[in-house]
């Protein structure tokens, strides 16, 4: 029943910590993927945040979820896009964040385009934002 | 046309609750059906039958259990955003040791996958919040 599989796009627009959002939306992409649709995680705006390599929240009495994300290939979510222009916006680079190898030892974390990221979003059939 | 609905906000603090309503219903009104209203992060407030607003104002948990009830929509809260903000049914309040429950009957207690099952069946998913 491959017509009924449906393409979502999970978006992440804010920083780790300060609101419950990107903790729950990680929440939403976990549970929702028992459904094996295909889905993508996208990294925007303050988002990009979520992926900072070397987070240390315990001073904020915060749990560092970013681990997590490790986890996400386990669960199909092959790709976790990261807007390019807000990476250079709040002065990263690919180097800043974290690693999520796929199965076959390549990253999950990918570089994306401004331009391609709204024509992959084009495609979506849900768009989540968070 | 289906449509699947997300709730992302606490009532009275935020206009979400209060569009989602208005949008729902006239939705319905216009001949389309409303699968499934789910609340999450602060949105699981909206479930909570304790609520006592003056009587001058708009009644907003009672305004969406009417409407559940006119119509039969399903409304349905997330079972770990509500049990982390004390939003719980009479079975939770049993198990966590509280004296009282909270949870309007017409809201059902489900899994955030639940929400994401209403997005697969829908033809349209709409959120509210920011």
């Amino acid at each position: 029943m491959d017509s009924l599989k449906k393409r979502i796009m999970y978006v992440n627009r804010r920083a780790p910590y300060g609101t419950v959002y990107a903790l729950e939306a990680l929440d939403v992409v976990l549970a929702g993927a028992v459904f094996e649709q295909e889905v993508s995680v996208v990294f925007l705006d303050d988002g990009v945040y979520q992926l900072r390599r070397g987070q240390n929240p315990a001073v904020l009495n915060m749990k560092d979820f970013s681990k997590t994300f490790g986890a996400l290939p386990d669960f199909d979510v092959m790709y976790l896009y990261v807007d390019e222009e807000s990476l250079v916006q709040r002065g990263m680079t690919a180097r800043d964040l974290i690693e999520v190898p796929r199965e076959d030892d390549t990253d999950a974390v990918t570089l994306i385009s401004s331009t391609d990221l709204s024509s992959l979003m084009d495609q979506q059939d849900v768009v989540l934002q968070f | 046309m289906k449509f699947n609905i997300l709730v992302n906000e606490g009532p009275y603090t935020h206009q979400a609750s209060d569009s989602a309503y208005q949008f729902a219903k006239a939705a319905v009104n216009a001949g389309h059906e409303v699968i499934r209203v789910f609340f999450y992060h602060d949105g699981v407030y909206n479930a909570n039958r304790l609520s006592a607003p003056s009587v001058d104002d708009r009644d907003v948990v009672n305004q969406w259990v009417r409407f559940a009830d006119e119509y039969e929509i399903d409304l349905a809260v997330c079972v770990t955003a509500s049990l982390k903000r004390g939003i719980l049914s009479d079975q939770s309040a049993l198990r966590y040791g509280k004296n009282v429950d909270n949870i309007e009957k017409k809201f059902q207690v489900a899994g955030v996958g639940y929400f994401i099952e209403g997005s697969i069946i829908a033809d349209r998913t709409i959120v509210f919040g920011d």
